[in-house]
């Protein structure tokens, strides 16, 4: 499925998409602004924001190779953080001023081990403990986390991070969902301007540039789009969920069979912008720590959460119009394999046509996706 | 519970043989499988009479579990105990069948397969653990949603990362919620009194526990590691706070001491000095048993049996709850050294190479680790730096002896030992 959009703002997306240091990023350290990176979407990207920081999400876009990385990991660490350690080994996260690691799984966690032993920068090391459950009292830990991050901060910068800059941050991030929804919301006609892959494109630049340049990016996109023709030659809408997916190239093989994706569950997706940090809590460390533990859509690491994710996933399909789901996987993603068998279970239940893949973070054996892809949209007659 | 019967009858088989050798030669095996078999016994009576019947995790406070008097068994690993079973194999290859990614841990691939199979006592009552990795977390979800157990009333523990006094307090939180659980559920109180009179006797076994190990340091060692290996079973599992099991330790230290004086090793002459770097492997008695008869190599050490346990003070209710805390999180064998950084993990392997005087680590490279295989090459430098051999097996799945074949270890292993003159 091609592209139909020329839009710069979306060439400049994709500039960042494509690149670990694109345009964006370059142009605010040569004006000596510091970036921080972050391992998961858990990281609160606010506080960052608010120290005066670019928060950048990590990712192995561009890796050749794991050659550095297996000295300390194991064939069974998923693709992305072997990747992702290279590069870090290969001196090309030395732009980095800091990082920060949730617990988020069992290999990113361990990066930060083998970081921490192994890499002379970032000077700052974060690591924030988070909770396994989504009750009051897990809102209330990881509040004091975030607290401690903030004060870390402070410390290892000297910068000072003041309620008001927090809310002035949470307001920025809160603006960038807004405008992602409205982008989805913009899928959910008949004839979608945007294809799912360059959905993810802008997606996947939102943690890689400055947040003010990249909302006002997004909003002329969305002037650039509202009104164009849309996508009427697809077979089938499709909904994409799993664990990281940051390369649209992944999605353009499924739409090249023509299934054009719609919506998703992912955390380069709407789980990091389909709900909004509460601006009307009275601290903006709770609000947060409110956000990442109760109200965003869950992520599998999270115990007694299936539940509230399957019913967001049935919502999407309402919501979207999708036809059939597709799940992926990272090899060696435990969390992930667990919740595509519950949510496999979930579909059977429902009558939702599904299909499962596991793969590799860098795009490999595409032949076979594209297989997949074509027996999955014939078999729902498409 | 057709297995629990199966795995019983040979427990009962093999203790009417165990009558008919002399006491000396069975004294300190009789009371591991009587306790095995008690345990079966009981999780039946339960199933059977419709009594309370709690499915927990290995080491989540069980001396509340006694305290409280509720008999429960291991969600994960109530076929840990039936790994040598013929019926095992049968059951890896039928649970291949579930859906589940089989890069993930066949551990909990098979516990699913023996709920989803009807093999699985059904409780009345669930503990869900959610350290130390994140397939047990994946697996406590897939059981909590079972569309046969969602009914069955739960309560999860939610462990904190870190070590500090603030985690502690954190998770003496939790498992205030976990009494209060078990006491809606059961009906019945928590006498604290009676807690701290459990806690006082697993004191006296983790003491015990320590002071065996001491002798283990011992070259040649006292003992071989299948003995050894069930330390960790009866204080953790069947007889936690249960003066039987102080008695039980009491003999093992016993017959150690003796065996030191003596200078009685398990082996003789013992060639080589092993560490066995991870939790038990279904095949691990297999493994043992030949790198003791083919290398006259003795595992004088296994993650399982290191047991650096910390006593806990009773003298209120909370340095109960918060050393019951620290037990369960920091202690406790593989979430002590999974759950948080590498930093113990680490640590533990340097001094127990340290204090074991080790001559080769057999790191844990199981598929189901993959914190673990992600410190692989840290291990690797902290063996380097000590001077011993770091016995990589490849990948390995120490639950289903498919993966990676008893003659492919055999054969890695034997090169390792030839090539370094260990032999």
């Amino acid at each position: 499925m091609d592209t139909k959009i020329e839009s710069p703002a979306l060439q400049e997306f994709a500039e960042a998409t494509e690149t670990i240091v694109n345009p964006a990023l370059r142009s605010w350290k040569e004006q000596g602004g510091k970036v921080a990176g972050y391992f998961c979407s858990y990281a609160p990207e606010e506080i960052i924001t608010a120290a005066g920081f670019l928060p950048f999400r990590m990712r192995a876009t561009g890796s050749t190779g794991t050659e550095l990385a297996d000295r300390y990991l194991s064939d069974c660490n998923c693709s992305f953080v072997r990747n992702c350690f290279n590069m870090a080994l290969s001196g090309e996260y030395d732009f980095l001023d800091g990082a920060v690691w949730v617990n988020s799984c069992d290999h990113v966690r361990r990066v930060y081990d083998n970081w921490k032993r192994k890499m002379k920068t970032p000077s700052f090391l974060h690591f924030l403990s988070l909770p396994k459950k989504t009750g009051e009292k897990q809102v209330s830990w990881y509040q004091e986390e975030l607290t401690v991050f903030k004060e870390s901060l402070e410390r290892h910068f000297g910068v000072e991070i003041t309620d008001e800059r927090l809310w002035e941050a949470i307001k920025l991030h809160n603006q960038k969902r807004r405008l992602q929804r409205k982008l989805y919301k913009l899928r959910k006609g008949e004839n979608p301007p945007i294809t799912g892959a360059e959905t993810l494109t802008v997606i996947v630049a939102g943690t890689a540039m400055p947040t003010e340049r990249y909302n006002q990016l997004l909003k002329e996109l969305l002037d650039e789009i509202s009104g164009a023709d849309g996508n009427a030659d697809y077979r089938a809408r499709l909904m994409i969920l799993g664990g990281i997916l940051d390369d649209p190239a992944y999605i353009k093989v499924i739409e090249d069979q023509g299934g054009l994706v719609v919506t998703d569950m992912l955390c380069f997706g709407t789980k990091v912008m389909w709900e909004d940090v509460d601006e009307g809590t009275p601290e903006p460390l709770e609000a947060l720590a409110r956000y990442y533990i109760k109200d965003r859509p869950t992520c599998p690491r999270f115990f007694g959460s299936h539940e509230k994710r399957a019913a967001f996933v049935r919502q999407m399909i309402r919501e979207f119009k999708v036809d059939a789901v597709i799940g992926q996987r990272l090899m060696f993603c435990d969390g992930w394999a667990y919740e595509h068998y519950m949510l496999d279970q979930d579909f059977k239940d429902d009558g939702i046509p599904h299909l499962t893949l596991d793969r590799e973070y860098l795009l490999a054996a595409v032949g076979q996706l594209r297989t997949r892809v074509q027996a999955l949209l014939e078999s729902i007659g498409r | 519970m057709q297995r629990i019967r199966e795995d019983l009858d040979w427990y009962t088989a093999a203790l009417k043989e165990f009558d008919k050798l002399p006491v000396d030669e069975t004294k300190l095996w009789t009371p591991v499988m009587k306790a095995q078999a008690e345990d079966y016994e009981e999780t039946i009576r339960c199933v059977e009479e419709g009594k309370p019947l709690l499915a927990s995790y290995w080491s989540v406070c069980p001396e509340i579990y006694r305290a409280m008097d509720i008999h429960y068994y291991c969600i994960q690993g109530h076929h840990f105990q039936q790994s040598q079973a013929p019926f095992v194999m049968r059951d890896l290859e039928d649970c291949d069948k579930l859906g589940l990614a089989k890069d993930n841990c066949s551990l909990l691939r098979l516990a699913l397969y023996y709920i989803k199979s009807g093999l699985m006592p059904t409780p009345t009552m669930i503990i869900h653990k959610l350290e130390p990795c994140d397939a047990l977390l994946g697996f406590h979800e897939a059981v909590r949603v079972h569309k046969e157990w969602r009914d069955i009333p739960y309560y999860s523990l939610d462990p904190p990362y870190w070590e500090d006094d603030r985690t502690l307090d954190y998770y003496a939180g939790e498992i205030k919620g976990l009494v209060s659980f078990l006491q809606e559920q059961t009906g019945k109180r928590l006498d604290i009194d009676r807690l701290r009179e459990v806690i006082e006797e697993s004191n006296k076994q983790y003491e015990l526990w320590a002071e065996y190990n001491e002798l283990r340091r011992a070259v040649p060692c006292p003992h071989g590691w299948d003995l050894a290996a069930q330390l960790y079973p009866l204080v953790q599992i069947y007889w936690s706070g249960d003066p039987r099991c102080t008695a039980w330790l009491k003999d093992m230290v016993a017959d150690a001491e003796e065996r030191v004086r003596a200078k009685k090793g398990w082996l003789d002459p013992e060639k080589i000095r092993v560490l066995w770097f991870d939790v038990f492997a279904f095949w691990l008695r297999d493994l043992a048993a030949w790198l003791e008869q083919e290398w006259r190599a003795n595992i004088v050490m296994d993650m399982s049996s290191y047991c650096p346990f910390t006593l806990i003070d009773t003298s209120s209710e909370y340095t109960m709850f918060k050393g019951l805390g620290k037990r369960t999180i920091c202690d406790q064998i593989m979430v002590r050294q999974v759950r948080g950084t590498a930093d113990t993990l680490l640590g533990d392997l340097a001094r127990m190479i340290k204090d074991y005087r080790i001559d080769g680590v057999i790191p844990p490279t199981h598929v189901g680790h993959k914190d673990q295989v992600a410190s692989l090459g840290l291990m690797r430098e902290v063996c380097r730096d000590l001077g011993v051999a770091f016995l990589d097996m490849g990948t390995v799945d120490i639950f289903d002896p498919r993966f990676t074949t008893m003659d492919e270890i055999k054969e890695r292993l034997s090169r390792y030992f030839t090539t370094m003159g260990l032999g």
